[in-house]
């Protein structure tokens, strides 16, 4: 019988990005072909992980790494510093969940000081995210994005409703904005084309496609990832070239099954390996979809994800 | 045919029909400041005629006796009647660097009844004159009638109600058994004939029939001449149910309330009545003139003017109460008309596709044609069909109703003072014309089209609908539901306040264009027809004088094809209901055309919500849809960062 050829053809290629000042940069994007078909094509930039660190400290959902930072978790620098000199990530992601007028409502200049207090003790590129309330996101983002005019930054969420304000700020001070949209392909390319209409150059996008935590709808998201891919891949689609941001930690460690006590769940098992392994299921999949950047909380998932990362990338 | 140069920098433009300077430009793609749509009260639209200028009393009125004699004239108040040069004052000559493609606008053909020879109408009338009863012959009156009716007509059998019946014995004598009767054509197939009318002999009445579209927004009436098919009037108002819900599910959420459906349908049956009687009173006649009337609207509508139940049109599986309705008359509903008078409603298809679409397609001919055709009812239920003579596919795609002017805070519907023509020059000043002429009161369904479309192309809205923020013009501002755009200052506009477009009507705008688009795009893709395969696309709605196709192409409603394969049909509903008015094969042609149809419900293909997201973007998130737009676009983005456009 003769073997069918079940060849691709591809016809486009995913933008390299750079994230962070030179002389410390990441490249991420570039690949030829689908997540890890390297008999097909090439992936000049393995995906990188990022390592989360929050302006509010340590709360719920914070148990299963509360042993591994410790006291660091009070301090948003030490805690960068901990994660960066001991777990080797690739980047750091900053969540500014102390801005939040819903919460604390930290103003612009406070977060602008964490961002520079953060800064001061990592030699990896940061990603600064903001607390999701648009309107805040785009004072606070707007903000930050000025304060670091030396260091380029890589700023989220942009979304349809702040990207003129946030896009504005990082297209004069030469940052990276994260495109972020709900779970759906269209919107995803249409903020892409708000944000090159704006004039912010393809290789300084990041796409968010929204992470559905596992349980939690995450194959809505894998599903849409992987449309982004075969779109910018096969169908010529120049659009939806970015290369995927995917914030892992913050939808899965969110979950109720992430957070219950073996006591609250006895037949869920150990919940130290437990929320793990939720984060690393997620991840492992996101990846295999076409992540280019990890958002993990757990320093763990971050060895489990770096091994996976070289498994396949072993020829 | 004039032709008129725009100086500084226009070509010629030839003028079609006698038209003002003001419908001339707007025509022709160029600026003229005009705030008050055209009424000549506002003085803005003032240019210098070069030569012999045309009088015009309004342009002396409000420019003054100086500037007059010095050749300026009011545009819209100034008819070209020969050839001439117009010359545009210079501060408005940087728009002429705007490149949105002059206006397409296409009239409404109308219904094609008039062209159209008929010799069938439903209701056929003969003189009978049944043999006297004797002692040797002494059948009974109705046996006798029938056959000198059947003497008369040839053909079946005839029905006759209880009624008239009761009737008979008396007319035939009272008129010495010499009497017009008036048969109505029946049935799934018109054959089944019924006695309906009895009158004497020689008597041609009745005159009229009237044709009615009973839309979900709107209600139209045309009266008939039957014996000469001419359109005597035509009036509309507005479906007294829409205060009841202003769509049709909310207006089934009431139907199933206590006695709500038994209100829904007297207050639309009064509608009809009142509309008739204001065609009548026009007509210099009285309403036993009508003998039949022919009613083409949506399934819900339908049932709904039947009373017939409409809960299980809203719950899946979504099953109609019938597709042919019944035979029905006067009596049965309550019409204010001869009891016997009969009413022939238009088939339905589906639960969301009903008469007024088959009534579209049977007025749009397409059923007669190879031409692949889409035909769109730009209607607040918009439905689709696409096909030809051998297969039809149709769906129907909740738009909402801002194209008829629902769901936008000045819209209105197409009547005099309604906004249509709009642009906007490099300033963001607008260019409007109103119906009529007169000072604007709302905007009306193909005004929102050229709003948008003018705004997009002028720079004020966003790709994604929204309103730019921070322009430099007044007419942009913070309203009470979000950014908004001054349409009309108050002082120029013959209501009490400014006439304003705002995000939320955009918004509106935007998910009634998606679901059409997504709606078609979806038909196209069951059945595996590509853009360039459609011959021809047919759009039927109760806008105003014209469509501009370019600007329903530029906001992506209507796909990018070739702009001459575009047809307007105005109210096909109407236009279909007033052929089978006039004729019984047309009526049985109508029966055909629901049976060939194959409904695809949208809401169970996965594929349309995905369609609909894409498609609500200006034009569209796949800007290699619409080729010709995305060159205007690119035209556009180029001239903005040269400078010659603000941003």
């Amino acid at each position: 019988m003769a073997q069918l050829d079940a060849q691709i053809t591809y016809t486009g290629a995913v933008t390299a990005v750079t994230l962070g000042p030179p002389g410390r940069e990441v490249t991420v994007g570039g690949e030829t072909s689908y997540p890890f078909h390297l008999f097909e094509g090439s992936m000049p930039h393995r995906p990188k992980i990022a390592l989360e660190v929050i302006d509010t400290g340590p709360g719920e959902g914070f148990a299963a790494i509360d042993s591994v930072f410790g006291d660091a978790l009070n301090d948003p620098a030490s805690w960068a510093k901990k994660a960066v000199g001991e777990h080797k990530p690739d980047l750091i992601c900053l969540t500014l969940f102390g801005t939040d007028p819903n919460g604390r409502d930290d103003p612009p200049a406070k977060a602008v000081q964490t961002v520079q207090s953060v800064l001061a003790e990592i030699d990896v590129p940061l990603v600064v995210w903001g607390s999701g309330n648009e309107t805040k996101d785009a004072a606070v983002l707007k903000a930050v994005a000025e304060s670091c005019q030396e260091t380029p930054l890589v700023l989220g969420p942009v979304t349809d409703g702040n990207y003129k304000q946030i896009g504005a700020s990082a297209l004069a001070y030469g940052h990276v904005v994260i495109a972020s949209s709900p779970i759906d392909i269209n919107l995803a390319k249409q903020l892409n084309i708000l944000l090159e209409n704006l004039g912010i150059p393809a290789n300084r996008i990041l796409i968010d496609p929204t992470v559905g935590g596992l349980g939690y709808g995450f194959e809505y998201t894998y599903s849409v990832m992987e449309r982004i891919r075969i779109a910018a891949l096969t169908a010529g689609d120049e659009k939806l070239r970015s290369p995927l941001f995917c914030h892992v930690a913050g939808e899965v460690w969110k979950t109720k099954e992430a957070r219950l006590t073996a006591k609250d769940a006895p037949l869920l098992g150990d919940p130290a390996v437990r929320g793990v392994l939720m984060e690393s299921m997620t991840a492992q999949g996101m990846l295999l979809a076409g992540a280019d950047v990890l958002v993990l909380r757990h320093p763990e998932t971050a060895r489990l994800m770096k091994w996976f990362i070289d498994e396949m990338n072993a020829q | 045919m004039q032709t008129v140069r725009f100086l500084p920098d226009h070509d010629k433009t030839t003028v079609g029909r006698p038209t003002t300077i003001l419908d001339a430009a707007l025509a022709a793609g160029i600026f003229i400041p005009a705030q008050c749509g055209g009424s000549g009260t506002c003085g803005k639209c003032a240019v210098r005629v070069m030569g012999e200028p045309p009088e015009s009393g309004q342009s002396l009125a409000v420019l003054g006796r100086e500037r007059y004699a010095a050749g300026w004239r009011l545009a819209c108040s100034t008819d070209i009647l020969e050839d001439m040069s117009v010359e545009i004052p210079a501060e408005h000559a940087r728009s002429a660097a705007c490149p949105h493609p002059p206006a397409r606008p296409i009239s409404a053909i109308g219904g094609a009844a008039a062209s159209e020879g008929f010799s069938d109408p439903p209701c056929e009338r003969c003189r009978v004159t049944p043999a006297v009863p004797t002692r040797e012959d002494n059948t009974n009156d109705l046996t006798r009638l029938v056959a000198g009716i059947k003497r008369a007509t040839g053909g079946e059998d005839v029905s006759v109600s209880l009624p008239l019946l009761q009737q008979i014995p008396g007319i035939l004598r009272k008129h010495n058994w010499d009497v017009e009767a008036c048969l109505a054509h029946r049935g799934h197939d018109m054959r089944r004939r019924r006695l309906v009318g009895i009158c004497p002999g020689g008597r041609r009445n009745p005159r009229f029939a009237v044709a009615c579209d009973i839309g979900t927004t709107s209600l139209w009436a045309s009266l008939l001449d039957i014996e000469t098919g001419r359109e005597v009037g035509r009036s509309s108002a507005m479906n007294p149910q829409t205060p009841y819900g202003s769509d049709v599910i909310s207006r089934i959420v009431y139907a199933g309330k206590k006695d709500g459906g038994r209100t829904l349908q007297r207050i639309v049956i009064e509608a009809v009545d009142g509309l008739i009687d204001e065609l009548v009173a026009a007509a210099g006649g009285d309403r036993s003139a009508v003998g039949h009337v022919v009613i083409a609207g949506n399934t819900v509508m339908s049932h709904l003017l039947l009373g017939l139940e409409t809960k299980y049109l809203q719950r899946a599986p979504y099953v109609p109460a019938a597709g042919v309705y019944p035979d029905v008359g006067a009596r049965d509903l309550g019409l204010d008309l001869d009891p016997e008078a009969p009413l022939f409603v238009f088939p339905s298809v589906a639960s969301y596709v009903g008469g007024d679409i088959v009534a579209g397609v049977l007025a749009s001919g397409l059923c007669r044609e190879e031409t692949v055709t889409l035909f769109i009812d730009i209607g607040t239920n918009g439905e689709i069909v696409l096909g030809n003579g051998h297969w039809m596919l149709t769906a129907s795609a909740s738009a909402g109703p801002a194209f008829e002017g629902g769901g936008v805070r000045f819209g209105m519907g197409a009547s005099v003072g309604a906004i249509e023509g709009f642009f906007i020059d490099g300033g963001y000043e607008p260019m409007i014309t109103t119906i009529g002429r007169r000072p604007p009161v709302g905007i009306c369904g193909s005004g929102i089209i050229n709003v948008t479309a003018g705004l997009f192309y002028g720079g004020v809205l966003l790709p994604n609908g929204k309103i730019r923020e921070g322009l430099p013009t007044c007419r942009v501002r913070q309203g009470d539901s979000g950014m908004e755009y001054v349409l009309v200052w108050a002082a120029d506009a013959a209501i009490d306040e400014d006439i304003v477009i705002t995000d939320v009507d955009i918004e509106n705008v935007m998910r009634a264009k998606a679901a059409l688009f997504a709606g078609y795009r979806s038909l196209m893709d069951a059945a595996g027809t590509g853009m360039n395969e459609i011959g021809r696309v047919i759009i039927s709605g109760a806008f105003g004088n014209f469509l501009d196709i370019e600007n329903a192409v530029g906001i992506g409603l209507l796909p990018d094809i070739e702009r001459d394969r575009f047809v307007f049909i105005g109210n096909g509903s109407l236009a279909g209901a007033t052929l089978a008015a006039l004729s019984r094969s047309r009526f049985r042609e109508g029966l055909e055309i629901a049976r060939g149809m194959t409904n695809v419900e949208l809401s169970v293909d996965p594929g349309y919500m995905d369609r609909y997201m894409a498609a609500v973007f200006l034009p569209h998130t796949d800007i290699d849809l619409f080729p010709t737009v995305k060159k205007t676009l690119a035209a556009y983005l180029h001239a903005s960062k040269e400078g010659t456009l603000a941003p």
